[in-house]
């Protein structure tokens, strides 16, 4: 009878160990964490030029309404959002009586943001904006002003800047 | 306890910030000509005749006044404007005397003397940016039977150019 060397027996054990299939494993729960960001994301694009005309005899200088500029929300809060319009102080240009209104397709109707050359304050034009998107709702703005309130050597333009912002 | 103690400050954090607010600048062009717009209509027809002269006045024809012509003008300029009235086309062959007013303005302006193109008249003066609505225009014309012998009824037109200028 031949024996094997001691040598060899350990490596047959060795070689049996490593071919039985792995003991199963079992996980005691390896948490996923989502964080979901507050989202309140809002854009304007700016208006086309608002072209004033005259006609003789009349002080009243007045256009067609301009409505190319686009804006877009989105948000996810919890609370139902609202968006205002406003023309701040600093961003009214001087030495006219602009009349400037605003409204949102599908918000809160026509809002005058200037009146007579003077800056309204917040307008309030889309209320009630759940969690959700509002996708290019058409802008529109219409302007009007005086002869006698806007005087000009040459064609000139005001450029108002318009601050929308998103509210609770 | 600490979990607990934990969760309560988060809370308060939570609800302690602030509102949502966004905000986004977006441009709105207003563009304001520079507006010089004069209009006035045509007058109306004034007829001399016998039954209007006076007998008194030997062979005077008229005057005999029309105010069917309407000025309007808006302007938007800081500096004042005017408006001057000249005949720039007569039709001569007549001793016409023809003269201008608009309502509000510098008064009663000779354009045609007797027949001659009378030199550019301001007709109303200093008038800020804004607008002359609806003014009457007024014109008198006279003439002279001997001065203005027709075979039978004639029409003299003139044109009147209305200019606004500076003041």
């Amino acid at each position: 009878m031949r024996t094997a060397p001691a040598a060899v027996w350990t490596f047959l054990a060795l070689a049996a160990a490593l071919a039985r299939p792995a003991a199963a494993a079992t996980s005691g729960g390896a948490p996923i964490s989502v964080t979901i960001q507050s989202i309140d994301v809002l854009s304007v694009t700016d208006s086309g030029p608002l072209n004033l005309q005259a006609s003789a005899g009349s002080n009243v200088l007045s256009g067609p309404a301009d409505s190319s500029a686009r804006l877009n929300l989105s948000h996810n809060s919890a609370t139902a959002l609202r968006i205002t319009a406003e023309v701040l102080p600093a961003d009214d240009p001087p030495s006219q009586d602009i009349t400037l209104t605003v409204s949102v397709a599908g918000g809160s109707g026509q809002k005058t943001l200037v009146l007579s050359g003077g800056a309204q304050g917040p307008q309030e034009v889309y209320s009630s904006i759940p969690a959700g998107v509002l996708t290019d709702k058409a802008v529109t703005y219409t302007a009007s002003c005086t002869a006698s309130g806007t005087k000009v050597s040459a064609a000139t333009s005001f450029d108002f800047v318009v601050t929308f912002t998103t509210l609770n | 306890m600490r979990g607990l103690l934990g969760a309560l400050l988060w809370l308060a954090l939570a609800c302690a910030a602030p509102a949502s607010a966004a905000s986004v600048g977006a441009s709105a062009l207003v563009k304001v000509p520079a507006v010089d717009l004069l209009s006035v209509s045509d007058g109306g027809t004034i007829v001399l005749d016998n039954a209007a002269a006076d007998p008194q006045a030997g062979d005077d024809l008229g005057p005999v006044a029309d105010s069917t012509a309407r000025l309007n003008y808006t302007h938007n300029s800081p500096t004042a404007k005017k408006l001057t009235a000249q005949v720039t086309a007569n039709p001569g062959g007549s001793d016409i005397t023809l003269t201008v007013s608009v309502a509000g303005g510098t008064g009663e302006k000779t354009l045609v003397d007797a027949g001659a193109t009378a030199a550019v008249q301001d007709v109303y003066t200093n008038i800020p940016a804004g607008a002359l609505s609806d003014l009457s225009v007024t014109y008198k014309a006279s003439a002279t039977a001997h001065g203005t012998p027709v075979s039978g009824p004639t029409s003299f037109v003139f044109t009147i150019t209305f200019t606004s200028v500076s003041s």
